[in-house]
């Protein structure tokens, strides 16, 4: 009778969660959603967001990987402010992230007078959705691969410095390779966190169709002109979500795998 | 003659390490009981945790002094160095591994030579069967040879194993005790090796230093602890192995 209750309860969350998906899959019919693909708009913005989220991983892959590698390395106080300052993104509401973007990155911003000395500025551009992107999807992507390194037995790393191995060899040939499959999955769930970024691309970059629209603020248009194309742009975002859960799935669970051989 | 000599004061914790290292051409058996500090001293040795004050020469090099702020990364220390884990690369094949090792010791070459040179000391040490297999496939006992293969592949000035025999079946315990015995013999190189257990010291080391709570409580060889114990704890300790 309790046990009952209680998976009563956690199907009616589960209800819940599943209804809108289920809705939207309902009400968009394959007529529907190749007549949604061919608005205008669509392409675009599809193009757009492919841009932009390939560049923005690319830049947080190179930059956030020597970064996660640094926190799980090094053990004091100023390294765990860093860390919770590298969260933060991740827990601020989108439109604040935009508003701070605009007051550091705007053209009446911060570092306006460093930055733009001829007074034009990077807000509204195609650099502000990437820089929109990155700001909130860092904090995925640091973290996961923060976590992957600080699972490494740190008995390999020592011996292959014993061994003579420098820094960057022991980087690079032991530590990035046996993090890779979390690092994999990190890069996965940022990419998907700025695929569906909203909030701070619409403040810091705007809303022009081929410049600083993306699928979601496309979606967000097409919702007062053609619900079809935001159906359908919704229905490619779902899909294209469910695929990221299974690669990162697939991935871990893999690595898993690989380290209970070791036992 | 070539040997580790070492003095080593720092804190680790609440235990306060005191201690002078001296190994000879061969082998010392460090031995004591969990939390005596063993591990510790290794990681000093190889610089990867700071002594407050000390001294470590190895083959009349010095890597460590604070006399003199002399302190050699430990990359350059040319210390070998077996975990109890071995710590094989479980991403590379028993041939890579060696061949990392390889690469690390000498500098530019080329990759055909590296790889000659890496399958040389496989066979040297008899693993050319296993040169292909993933590092997880294998025997404790197998894993502890590639990861000496390993260790010597980078030509370190000095060994240092931190409880070699302490992953290893009972059964597979004693025949790769006598052989790592006879090995380290034949090597001639200063060593280190760390144990809990009195009987590998016995057969392990030329001479055996019993550690306790940092510091040593006895020098000498097998016979002269246990015909004359310095103090209870070396009776104690040594005592309790039945050979």
């Amino acid at each position: 009778m309790e046990r009952a209750l209680l998976i009563l309860m956690g199907s009616a969350l589960v209800l819940f969660l599943a209804a809108p998906l289920l809705g939207l899959i309902v009400a968009t019919s394959f007529s529907d959603f190749t007549a949604g693909l061919a608005n205008p708009l669509v392409w675009p913005a599809l193009r757009l967001s492919f841009l932009t989220t390939t560049a923005s991983l690319l830049f947080l892959v190179v930059l956030g990987t020597p970064l996660a590698w640094t926190l799980s390395r090094v053990n004091n106080r100023f390294m765990s402010s860093v860390e919770v300052l590298v969260r933060l993104p991740a827990v601020i509401p989108p439109a604040v992230a935009g508003v701070a973007l605009l007051l550091a990155f705007g053209r009446r911003g911060m570092l306006a007078g460093w930055l733009y000395p001829r007074g034009s500025s990077v807000a509204f551009t195609t650099a502000a959705v990437v820089m929109a992107e990155i700001f909130v999807s860092a904090p995925f992507f640091v973290q996961a691969a923060a976590s992957a390194f600080r699972r490494l037995d740190t008995n390999c790393l020592i011996v292959a410095r014993t061994l003579g191995a420098s820094h960057f060899r022991v980087f690079f040939r032991i530590a990035l390779p046996l993090a890779a499959p979390g690092i994999l999955a990190g890069a996965a769930m940022s990419w998907a966190r700025a695929l569906g970024e909203f909030g701070a691309t619409l403040m810091f970059a705007g809303n022009f169709t081929g410049i600083t629209q993306t699928l979601p603020l496309a979606i967000y248009t097409a919702l007062e002109s053609d619900l079809r194309a935001a159906q359908a742009l919704s229905l490619v975002l779902v899909v294209v979500a469910f695929a990221v859960l299974l690669f990162v799935r697939f991935v871990l669970a893999r690595t898993t795998a690989d380290e209970l051989r070791e036992y | 003659m070539t040997a580790l000599q070492a003095v080593l004061k720092g804190r680790v914790g609440t235990l306060s390490i005191d201690v002078t290292l001296e190994t000879g051409g061969g082998t010392l058996a460090l031995i004591g009981p969990n939390g005596s500090g063993k591990s510790t001293l290794l990681f000093m040795l190889l610089g990867i945790r700071q002594p407050q004050s000390g001294r470590v020469v190895v083959d009349g090099s010095t890597l460590f002094d604070t006399s003199t702020g002399v302190d050699i990364a430990v990359e350059d220390r040319r210390l070998g160095y077996v975990p109890q884990s071995y710590a094989l690369f479980p991403h590379m094949n028993v041939l890579e591994n060696v061949e990392f090792a390889v690469a690390c010791g000498t500098a530019a070459q080329n990759r055909h030579i590296r790889r000659t040179q890496a399958e040389a000391i496989l066979n040297e040490f008899g693993l050319t069967e296993l040169s292909a297999r993933r590092t997880t496939d294998l025997s404790g006992g197998e894993k502890q040879k590639v990861a000496l293969a390993r260790t010597l592949a980078a030509k370190p000035r000095a060994l240092l194993l931190d409880e070699p025999l302490a992953a290893l079946d009972a059964l597979s315990r004693r025949e790769v005790r006598s052989y790592l015995g006879a090995y380290l013999k034949e090597l001639r190189l200063p060593s280190i090796v760390v144990t809990h257990d009195p009987e590998d010291a016995s057969v392990l080391g030329d001479c055996i230093a019993v550690l306790e709570a940092g510091r040593i409580a006895q020098f000498g060889s097998w016979r002269d602890l246990r015909q004359r114990p310095a103090s209870a704890f070396v009776e104690q300790f040594v005592g309790r192995s039945v050979s």
